[in-house]
């Protein structure tokens, strides 16, 4: 799994490039809390290039939601289609996060208040 | 029947080594990459449930995965020698419209294997838990498989007339294999072709250009290529493109070759 960070504006997209299980879901927390513990709590995570998610993926992304509202900030998701949104139905996780279709539109509406 | 196996300790590292023999079983077998993918996220749930929870002691202990491939089928058997632990009778924790911080996270790992998967069994051997995960597929013959499409070409002589009937689907994987049989055949003194396209299911544009090759290149040697046997989508398709006006058309064989041999 890689992670590419890039900037729109003020906003941190973090795209994901491969497959978050149980073995790398623990580098993306630890990379999605870096960025909040620095300051950067309003972020955008790029679902376009993820093979697949499992449970452990959820979590982190559960708990990374969560230090970022705490920080004052956003997490929102973006280019999750095909295989990837079939999971998150199939986790029921559509409902409980900020999705939209990609980045631009994600950074956007992460900005806008709660 | 096709099998493949690893036995793994209990780090969580190593199940990146299962997913790895996952992936090069899919490739070699041609399987959906659905099937695949599902079958790692199974696995996953499935191999660091034992990881975290299987055992009392901080000691080393080995997992055995088993891959295997029958007609229709992807399955994979998970034995450990840990606590006995029946996945399938766990609840199943999901609630829909639940706030971020409420979210309960445990079995969803469980109700994954459940969704995605067709069947899932465990039994309890001695010491040793054994989990059967069932994945179903179409049938071979049925699947999109990445690679060539079914295709075939019969060749064979009337007289001056050589009949090159082709079955099956001719698409872009294959087109060019179907081409060079054509020009092979006018290559080697063919001059009057006759293509038979009854037995196609499915053409696509690949297929009406590797046609039209072969029809120019005959015209430049002075000879004929007539085509018989469109039908259904192939003639649907044939009608959206202009190849129509192209190309020498009859309903069947017969008047195809009255037609090629009539012609002066």
């Amino acid at each position: 799994m890689e992670l590419i960070e890039a900037q729109i504006d003020s906003v941190v997209a973090l795209g994901i490039n491969g497959r978050i299980d149980s073995v790398t879901a623990g580098t993306l927390k630890d990379r999605l809390a870096g960025l909040v513990q620095s300051g950067k709590a309003h972020l955008v995570v790029d679902f376009k290039d993820v093979a697949y998610i499992s449970s452990a993926g959820f979590r982190t992304l559960l708990i990374a939601a969560k230090m970022a509202e705490e920080a004052g900030g956003r997490i929102a998701l973006c280019g999750i289609n095909g295989e990837v949104r079939r999971l998150f139905e199939i986790a029921a996780f559509t409902e409980l996060f900020l999705i939209l279709s990609d980045r631009n539109e994600a950074a956007a509406a992460v900005k806008r208040p709660a | 029947m096709h099998s493949d196996a690893i036995n793994i300790s209990n780090h969580i590292d190593e199940i990146g080594r299962v997913a790895n023999l996952v992936d090069a079983f899919g490739q070699r077998h041609a399987l959906p990459q659905r099937v695949v993918h599902d079958m790692n996220i199974a696995l996953d749930e499935v191999i660091s449930n034992i990881i975290y929870y299987a055992y009392d002691d901080r000691g080393r202990h080995e997992i055995r995965v088993r891959l295997s491939l029958t007609p229709g089928e992807f399955s994979a058997e998970v034995e450990d020698d840990g606590k006995p632990f029946d996945p399938t009778c766990q609840p199943r924790k999901i609630a829909a419209g639940v706030g971020v911080a409420e979210h309960p996270v445990g079995g969803l790992g469980l109700h994954f294997v459940q969704a995605l998967m067709d069947n899932v069994r465990y039994d309890r051997a001695g010491t040793i838990n054994r989990l059967r995960l069932r994945k179903r597929m179409a049938e071979q013959s049925e699947r999109r498989i990445a690679g060539a499409a079914r295709m075939e070409v019969n060749i064979s002589r009337e007289q001056e007339v050589t009949i090159v009937e082709v079955s099956g689907r001719v698409d872009s994987s294959n087109a060019g294999a179907l081409r060079e049989r054509l020009t092979g055949i006018i290559g080697g003194g063919g001059s009057a072709l006759l293509v038979d396209l009854q037995r196609v299911d499915y053409m696509t544009s690949a297929g009406f250009w590797s046609l039209l090759a072969a029809a120019r290149l005959l015209e430049a040697n002075l000879g004929r290529l007539v085509l018989c046997g469109i039908k259904g989508e192939v003639e649907r398709l044939f009608d959206l493109t202009t190849f129509s006006e192209v190309f020498a058309i009859y309903p069947d064989r017969k008047r195809a070759l009255a037609a090629i041999r009539g012609a002066s």
